[in-house]
């Protein structure tokens, strides 16, 4: 039989409870484990149809990560939002978003708008985690 | 039982981000991972069905995708490729049987990879 490390909520039975609402920790289960978190700032130009910016991760594999954007525009100035986020006018459509290869995190602006975006600095935040999502 | 961060008291902090491990709170449990490989889009969209085994329970799942372009993307991440025509995406549903990986053609067939997580909190 195989060690097992497991912690129940006050008043549960470690040993019995099936429920795993009821256990904070049990070392049969995974868990995403933080790496790394940061932010960055992308500049993009007036007129431009895409922008980009990486941040260095250095992992060697493609790791499980999140990134958020802090809107300027859309709901309230100073509101963050998971990416990707899209927007779109008229037919138009603009994608904000982050993706990973072995070796950075990137994030990337692009619109279908012919006459590009607005001058703009777009922030994100990001966190990496030591698992590896095995694609790359 | 306390696990602190280095240089942080694990007895007198009071700040759940100063410590590793408390438990007091809850983690954020990985019931199942997994991946597929290999998939071929041919069509707008293409579904990929996994089933994911916690029926009844409508799991919350995150997920990932290598598109061609090596790199690794998240749901609903669109790439335009020009402004009229192709461009990648993809996007992700749940329900208590299965996940539903929708992939979206848009001008010439492609592979993709997905890997998967399958959390603990329900939807």
């Amino acid at each position: 039989m195989s060690q097992r490390l497991r912690l129940s909520k006050p008043n549960y039975n470690v040993l019995t409870d099936t429920d795993l609402n009821h256990i904070v920790f049990d070392s049969g289960y995974d868990t995403l484990k933080y790496y790394v978190s940061g932010s960055k700032s992308v500049s993009v130009s007036s007129g431009v149809q895409s922008a980009s910016d990486s941040v260095t991760h250095s992992l060697g594999y493609a790791p499980f990560f999140a990134a958020y954007l802090e809107l300027t525009f859309s709901v309230g100035a100073g509101n963050w939002t998971h990416v990707p986020f899209t927007s779109t006018s008229g037919a138009d459509y603009s994608v904000i978003t982050a993706y990973v290869d072995t070796s950075k995190i990137y994030f990337k602006a692009t619109t279908t708008d012919s006459g590009g975006f607005g001058a703009m600095t777009l922030n994100f935040k990001y966190k990496i985690f030591r698992n590896d999502t095995t694609l790359l | 039982m306390r696990v602190s961060k280095a240089t942080k008291n694990a007895l007198t902090a009071t700040s759940p981000n100063d410590f590793i491990f408390h438990s007091d709170y809850n983690t954020f449990k990985i019931l199942a991972a997994g991946k597929v490989t290999g998939q071929t889009i041919s069509s707008t969209p293409t579904t990929i069905q996994v089933n994911h085994g916690q029926n009844p329970t409508i799991p919350m799942v995150y997920a990932f995708i290598k598109f061609p372009d090596g790199f690794v993307h998240l749901p609903d991440a669109i790439e335009p490729k020009t402004s009229t025509s192709t461009f990648r995406y993809w996007h992700v549903e749940v329900d208590a049987t299965n996940i539903y990986f929708l992939v979206y053609e848009n001008g010439g067939n492609y592979n993709v990879d997905i890997t998967y997580y399958i959390f603990e909190a329900p939807v």
